[in-house]
């Protein structure tokens, strides 16, 4: 009688085991059944997702940054969305017609782009914002990170020699083609980007960047639920709810506002590298340095905005900046494996120098701006 | 059997002590919120409540999200540990095993009676709240957390999705507690030990490191039901949450049937 119970109890025991091993396993095995496509050549499929713009979706993403920047009120989002995780719903019909909310656990962001404006929304504290215009420069946001936008900026910069093929993987639900981009630019803290695209389409649904030297990515963003279809125009619309502060205000244009307090003539090279504005017309006092994965960002800042950053600077992350041959100067460095950044006095003049390449050559933009100062803009 | 738990439960002060108990906190909170009108700041504080003090009608989710990470899996877990070892401690369990009743039904009974108390309780604390949101803090037309205004239909029914949600989100808890229960003759060690789970599990849901298991742990989703009051909904994490609730469920109550069915019962 008791080896049979005994016999009874094992029976049962076994079939609890099987069915937890069997509910345990069953993710990873689907996760890893093997995906079968004939993948394009690696500039085919470049091209294709440098022409994606065009196709709708909507979906939800993640992107994950290990990045860690100092939390200073001047950089706004950006040292949330490079140092953690940022949780994205997307709805997208053109390039001037999406939604993207930030998911938060108690609450969300939304940000609805359309011809009149962007409308902002803040569940918490409860205020919706119109912001009228399009600046030609501005901060980054959470939107960014949606793999589409940060894959196309990517792609646009790479070229054919940079490219080889991935293995195809599935990525939400979709067969993903992948590309990895290694850029030739040894100057760049970039190792290499790896980048999958939709097979039908050619819509980006993972990215990820790896520093270089380095093997894990610091730097994620990847679709987990994807559908491409164009999305109903009533979820591209928002009308803010009854009782809520709405404000309208125009989109702050950085350039304007450093022209104004710091009207400098960048120069067109800086340490050797090219400068390549983004702002089409007169030249401005923002400029953008070098070619390719290596860029270098030059920011002059007025007095009273520069010694705030350079107060919220003064402690760790940020360390203080080292200068071979140059005199008067007081200033922190921003390490991290993709971004660096300086924030300096220059004699009597600020500047933020930020860019993707090592702290070497950005120590030495910094080191040219304080040998050569650009000359005032003639008022 | 099922009829003679559930009389059990309902004559039992102890389950009305413990919804009152429950009720209590999200009370108290609403006292303070109207008295002071000093909100969390916004993104601190448990979900919606930096929201309650502008339309109270949101206040039964608020109730939720206060009792839910610790008080609600608390009172469950004690609830639950109790089913079968409180029986053993008592020196009743052999007399109800000698019943003409098999022990799988039984434990079925003890589980439709656990689930009952969690659906009472989580009803308790959302109707209490409605009535302590409305009294104190008035209520209007409920907004998602997109911006876009609800119906009182879509609100009366998001709210009873999330009702339902987080009372499905704490069968997870009460299964592990359930088993425990039918291991130890101790009522306390198996609720001990289902909370020693749940702590464990809200550590490491915290920690960047435990990422890959995050998926799999009991409160991964609890709070997911957050995401019934976006527009649209988003199903995601809520139908992962039931899910993986119903896999602990499945798992851990195959576990205690496996114990308890050939267990030699002495007390």
């Amino acid at each position: 009688m008791v080896s049979v119970l005994r016999r009874l109890a094992t029976w049962r025991w076994a079939a609890v085991a099987i069915g937890a091993l069997a509910l345990a396993v069953l993710p990873t095995a689907v996760g890893a059944w093997p995906v079968a496509a004939s993948s394009p050549s690696p500039d085919v499929l470049l091209a294709r997702v440098r022409s994606s713009a065009t196709v709708a979706f909507s979906g939800y993403a993640e992107a994950n940054g290990t990045l860690a920047v100092p939390d200073v009120p001047q950089l706004g989002d950006l040292p949330a969305l490079l140092g953690g995780t940022t949780r994205l719903r997307a709805w997208y019909a053109a390039p001037d017609r999406w939604r993207v909310d930030t998911v938060k656990p108690a609450g969300e962001d939304g940000t609805y782009a359309a011809t009149g404006g962007t409308w902002l929304w803040e569940f918490d504290p409860g205020r919706a914002t119109l912001v009228t215009g399009e600046p030609p420069v501005r901060l980054p946001r959470a939107a960014d990170l949606l793999p589409p936008d940060l894959a196309r900026r990517f792609a646009a910069a790479a070229g054919p020699d940079e490219l080889r093929s991935l293995p195809p993987r599935r990525i939400a639900g979709r067969t993903a083609l992948g590309l990895r981009i290694t850029p030739r630019d040894l100057a760049t803290t970039i190792g290499f980007v790896d980048l999958y695209a939709d097979a039908a389409t050619g819509l980006p649904v993972r990215v990820a960047i790896t520093p270089r030297d380095a093997t894990t990515p610091a730097l994620t963003a990847g679709f987990l639920d994807l559908r491409l279809a164009a999305p109903d125009r009533v979820l591209l619309t928002f009308t803010p709810p009854a009782g809520v502060q709405v404000t309208t205000t125009a989109a702050p244009d950085i350039t304007a506002l450093v022209d104004r307090f710091a009207p400098y003539m960048l120069p067109t090279a800086l340490a050797g590298l090219a400068r390549r504005d983004v702002v089409a017309g007169v030249p401005r006092g923002v400029a953008t340095y070098g070619t390719g994965f290596g860029l270098v960002a030059v920011l002059p800042l007025s007095a009273d905005v520069a010694h705030g950053v350079l107060r919220r600077l003064s402690g760790p992350p940020a360390g203080p900046l080292k200068l071979d041959g140059v005199a008067d100067f007081e200033g922190s460095t921003i390490a991290t494996p993709l971004l660096n950044a300086v924030a300096v006095r220059l004699g009597r003049r600020f500047y933020l120098v930020a860019g993707t390449v090592g702290e070497a050559p950005l120590g030495r933009a910094v080191a040219a701006l304080a040998a050569n100062p650009p000359p005032r803009r003639p008022t | 059997m099922i009829l003679v738990e559930l009389r059990k439960l309902i004559r039992r002060p102890r389950t009305w002590l413990t919804i009152g108990l429950l009720t209590a906190l999200p009370t108290i909170v609403a006292i303070f919120l109207a008295t002071t009108k000093v909100a969390p700041r916004p993104g601190e504080g448990p979900a919606f409540l930096s929201a309650v003090l502008a339309n109270g009608a949101l206040y039964p989710a608020a109730a939720l999200g206060i009792v839910l990470p610790i008080f609600l899996p608390v009172a469950v877990a004690v609830i639950a540990g109790d089913s079968v070892a409180g029986e053993a401690s008592a020196g009743t369990l052999r007399y109800l095993v000698c019943r003409p009743v098999g022990r799988t039904r039984l434990l079925v009974a003890k589980l439709v009676s656990v689930i009952v108390f969690v659906l009472l309780a989580v009803v308790v604390v959302a109707g209490v709240g409605y009535l302590v949101g409305t009294q104190l803090f008035g209520s209007g037309p409920l907004s998602s957390t997109s911006g876009t205004s609800l119906s009182t239909t879509q609100a009366t029914l998001r709210t009873i999705l999330a009702v339902g949600y987080v009372g499905f989100s704490m069968l997870g808890v009460a299964a592990v507690a359930m088993f425990l229960s039918t291991v130890t003759d101790s009522a306390l060690g198996a609720a001990l030990g289902a909370l020693a789970l749940l702590v464990t599990s809200q550590v490491l849901v915290l920690l960047d490191a435990a990422a890959s298991v995050r998926p799999y742990l009991p409160t991964r989703y609890w709070l997911a039901f957050v995401d019934l009051f976006r527009d649209p909904v988003l199903w995601r994490d809520v139908g992962r949450g039931f899910a993986l609730q119903a896999v602990y469920v499945a798992v851990f109550l195959a576990a205690a049937w496996a114990n308890f069915a050939t267990k030699d019962v002495a007390s």
